[in-house]
């Protein structure tokens, strides 16, 4: 039984359907809201958001369109929500722990600043922990479409179905995500050298 | 090599890698870093980063996830039906239908039957176009008649429309203009069909990311989706509305004809009666269109982003070929360094364009 399968029963009702594609998307999802918001926590929590709406709307989702857009356009308005939120409230600095790539024995602990200064202090890092900092520093829409095309994979006009943006503005804001990347790279490795 | 021909085709790599360039520009991009070692290793660079990011560590969801997950969804029972009861949905479909309701009205009141040998001046001013009114009201015909058991009192119309000199000032004085509402709204994301598609999940804020971009998510309300073709459609008319509203000269308020008539009458006095008139005179009455070419100039460095946006579109002789799109693309231009623009009108092409300079 596939994915199709599955939106059609979940559609129906169908609990344990709906299961299924829970676990076909979760790590996909929880990974996009946990690079959105820098946060295991508040990912897990977007993420099981994001699933409820989708459980509650499914009747809304067409067949022909795609589940994994789908469920990456709610989970993106949740976190842009909760990012903006939080601006509004003022909260600034919070602490991310992730794990080491595979191969490493420690952990690479960041103490990060949404306005970083230059007593910032970085340990062991790989070019990949540098892009995964410098991906960090992006503002949210640019995040968000690095995300959904440069790690989900998503096509052009699928992102603008999902970002509700004409194909004409993801191009434009993909391509100065990528350029804000680049130059916060240099900006990182100048700091290290 | 000039270094403005780097920062050109620099800001142009991203939609290179992805094969999102035109066949012209991508020409463009490999002529220029065949010849070009710094932008061959901006390019290099570039590819190394996005490779990464595509190996990023992911982290593991937590052991409970899934099933804290699924006991929420037994909490909250069967999803919502099809076609549940959307009060906020519902309301913008009653004020959609309202506004057709009110076009189907006004067009049934204003369409006067003209004769055809008056045509020509029932579209070259309001004046004729008024006293044309003041005939017929003087010799109803069965259909005037009836139009007029409609309305209280059609002279009081014709006052009206003699008073309204400008096509968008009848607009604001008698009806309201579904195309030019839509067209605003659609703008600014609340038009009935925008609130729809908000609504695609529960709660969550019609945010856009940036405040003038079009929503074009297909995920929402089905009933929405549906009628957003309809809602694209009548824009069209608005949009040619919108270009007669602005121009003073009585043969371009008949390039306004070319819409379609339940929503061309709602445009202006001036132009409602061709549009009433192509409505029953039909096939004898040879129809005027005009587009519009805007000529865009930004800056040099602006230039490529701006190629970045125009290349969604066809680009042939005459341009690149936005169509109903016009003003959504100028406006993204607008917020472009060095932004200028000058239009016309053009009769020999059969879409807006946009020429970039």
């Amino acid at each position: 039984m596939g994915e199709a399968e599955w939106i059609r029963l979940s559609q129906k009702g169908d609990m344990d359907a709906f299961s299924q594609l829970v676990s076909l998307y979760e790590k996909r999802v929880v990974n996009f809201a946990y690079r959105m918001l820098k946060d295991t926590h508040e990912a897990e929590d977007a993420a099981q958001e994001a699933f409820l709406r989708a459980w509650k709307h499914i009747n809304s989702f067409r067949p022909e369109a795609s589940f994994h857009t789908w469920i990456l356009s709610i989970v993106n308005r949740i976190c842009l929500d909760i990012l903006r939120k939080k601006k509004r409230t003022g909260e600034q600095t919070h602490i991310s722990i992730h794990q080491a790539p595979e191969g490493e024995d420690e952990y690479a602990i960041q103490i990060e600043d949404t306005a970083p200064g230059p007593d910032e202090v970085y340990r062991q890092k790989t070019a990949m922990q540098l892009v995964e900092q410098a991906i960090g520093e992006l503002s949210e829409e640019h995040r968000a479409v690095i995300l959904m095309r440069d790690i989900n994979g998503l096509e052009y006009d699928e992102i603008a179905k999902a970002t509700g943006a004409s194909l004409g503005t993801v191009k434009s804001r993909l391509n100065r995500a990528r350029m804000a990347l680049r130059k916060i790279l240099e900006k990182n490795m100048e700091l290290f050298s | 090599m000039k270094q403005s021909d780097c920062e050109s085709v620099q800001n142009l790599l991203s939609l290179y890698i992805d094969n999102m360039l035109s066949d012209e520009e991508t020409n463009i991009v490999r002529e220029h870093i065949a010849s070009c070692a710094s932008c061959r290793e901006e390019l290099a660079l570039m590819k190394s980063i996005l490779e990464e990011t595509k190996h990023l560590p992911e982290i593991e969801v937590s052991a409970d996830f899934h099933k804290n997950l699924m006991e929420k969804i037994k909490a909250e029972g069967k999803p919502e039906k099809k076609f549940a009861v959307n009060w906020k949905q519902a309301a913008g479909f009653v004020a959609a239908a309202a506004i057709v309701a009110l076009s189907v009205v006004s067009f049934i009141e204003l369409d006067r039957t003209p004769d055809n040998q008056n045509i020509d001046t029932y579209l070259a001013s309001p004046t004729p176009q008024a006293e044309h009114i003041e005939k017929e009201s003087a010799e109803p015909n069965e259909e005037q008649k009836k139009a007029s058991e409609e309305t209280e009192n059609p002279a009081k119309k014709t006052t009206a429309a003699e008073k309204t000199v400008q096509p968008e000032q009848a607009n604001k004085t008698d009806k309201p203009s579904v195309r030019e509402d839509i067209v605003a709204d659609d703008t600014a994301g609340h038009s009935p069909f925008a609130v729809a598609r908000s609504m695609e999940t529960d709660g969550i804020a019609a945010h856009s990311d940036d405040s003038n971009e079009e929503t074009s998510s297909e995920y929402g309300i089905p009933a929405a989706a549906e009628t957003q073709p309809a809602s694209e459609a009548s824009a069209a008319p608005g949009n040619s509305a919108k270009s007669v509203s602005e121009k003073t000269t009585a043969s371009e308020k008949d390039k306004g004809a070319e819409a379609k008539p339940s929503t061309n009458t709602k445009a202006s006095g001036g132009s409602s009666g061709g549009g009433g008139g192509a409505a029953s005179g039909g096939a004898a009455r040879p129809r005027v269109s005009t587009f519009r070419i805007a000529t865009v100039t930004v800056s040099e460095n602006a230039k490529a982003e701006a190629i970045a946006i125009l290349s969604a579109y066809a680009k042939d002789a005459n341009g690149y070929k936005v169509g109903e799109s016009l003003q959504t693309v100028l406006n993204q231009l607008s917020a472009l360094e060095g932004y200028s623009i000058s239009t016309k009108n053009a009769n020999h092409v059969s879409a807006n364009y946009i020429v970039l300079k």
